[in-house]
């Protein structure tokens, strides 16, 4: 019954994993897309424009110093649609971003999610339905 | 009798997995409003494709194949040398950089542009079908009035289309294509001499699909038939969309600021 239990629970950690390209499309070639990641820290701009709005923090690491990261995301019309506005990050705001992070180890990536100090959540889905 | 309840488990599990964006979408029931509810019982003419639709790229396929590898058809050498020079940012041949035209801000073109995430609004007179689209704030227009493509066209990124409805199913038959666009996100060319044909379908209220077939024998061998694209009707506050031209001083600020760091080269 154990080898049974463990065996389901691999099944099902495969279904899981098999989610995740689903967000593969969100990102190009300099996005690792199967690895997203949390960061956070305090927003220095949020820029609302074409072809991707951008979101720029700074970001404090284990040693104390800060890291300046660089954010995409979707046109705003697309963010529109998905709940955001021009003015849903400001400057100074801490937030929580999940991104899929640059390949080449820049802090630089592709926001998936983002969780304001009120704990409103931002994410990329259009469709009620 | 345990090796087969394991068998069972992970043939169910596989069996699951083309189902996985339906079982995604059926694990947000809080986001569904009534009114989103009985639009999709509600009847839609299968006649009239009005209305803003978008193509999600969740669901995978941003060219004619959703897998870019599928089912291509041989290139010719023209066309194959075509490909050896692009670097597309998506596919099989996808790098960081690169020089996809539209980073330039060109045209995306017609089929190209079916393909964005960004949605386009369908608007049927007696003689013409029209497609505005939000990505490039541009257009395209389809002739309905039973008239025949001119002869000696001018090439065009927009190319020049012709519509008709067989059955439920309205079919657009486009030539007079110039040869700068991609065919897709993924590098494809395609010719002067390309003939298209997209094919949709108004599935039911809030679902339309299409399925295009290519035929341009300078650049492949044989007619690249596509898959089936899904496009959701957007209602109620999300059929909404924005003027996105694309600016080249953005472009290169987006260049500069994003895309260039992202892989760790230095902005211009």
């Amino acid at each position: 019954m154990k080898k049974y239990l463990l065996n389901f629970l691999i099944a099902g950690a495969a279904f899981l994993m098999i989610g995740i390209p689903i967000w593969a499309h969100h990102g190009n070639a300099s996005y690792d897309n199967d690895n997203p990641i949390t960061i956070k820290g305090a927003v220095t701009e949020f820029a609302w424009t074409n072809p991707h709005a951008q979101i720029y923090l700074d970001v404090k690491d284990d040693k104390g110093g800060v890291v300046h990261w660089s954010v995409e995301t979707y046109s705003p019309g697309k963010l529109v649609r998905a709940g955001w506005a021009k003015d849903s990050v400001k400057a100074g705001d801490q937030v929580s971003i999940t991104l899929i992070p640059a390949k080449s180890g820049a802090p630089v990536g592709f926001l998936h999610k983002l969780v304001l100090p009120d704990g409103k959540v931002l994410g990329l889905q259009e469709l009620e339905n | 009798m345990r090796n087969r309840i394991v068998t069972i488990t992970w043939i169910a599990t596989l069996a699951a997995i083309p189902a996985l964006p339906a079982l995604i979408h059926a694990q947000m029931p809080s986001q569904q409003s009534p009114a989103a509810k009985s639009n999709v019982s509600a009847p839609a003419d299968p006649h009239d494709l009005s209305g803003m639709w978008e193509f999600f790229a969740n669901i995978p396929g941003q060219g004619i194949y959703a897998t870019p590898s599928k089912d291509h058809p041989p290139m010719t050498p023209w066309a194959k040398a075509k490909y050896d020079e692009a670097k597309p940012g998506y596919g099989p041949k996808a790098q960081g950089g690169g020089n996809d035209p539209i980073l330039k801000c060109n045209p995306t073109g017609i089929p190209r542009i079916l393909f964005f995430p960004q949605p386009f609004e369908v608007f049927q007179t007696p003689e013409r079908v029209f497609m505005f689209f939000e990505r490039d704030h541009a257009w395209r227009q389809i002739w309905t009035d039973g008239r025949s493509h001119p002869k000696d066209l001018e090439p065009t990124w927009m190319g020049d289309s012709i519509g008709k409805w067989e059955g439920d199913i309205f079919v657009v038959d486009t030539v007079g294509f110039n040869d700068k666009s991609w065919l897709d996100f993924y590098g494809d060319p395609h010719s002067e001499d390309m003939h298209l044909i997209e094919r949709y379908k108004r599935v039911d209220r809030n679902t339309m699909s299409l399925q295009l077939i290519v035929e341009d024998p300078k650049a492949y061998t044989s007619t690249w038939v596509g898959d089936t694209k899904s496009y959701k009707l957007l209602t109620g506050k999300k059929a909404y969309m924005e003027e996105l031209f694309c600016i080249p001083e953005e472009e290169d600020a987006f260049t500069n600021r994003i895309r260039m760091p992202a892989v760790g080269q230095s902005p211009k």
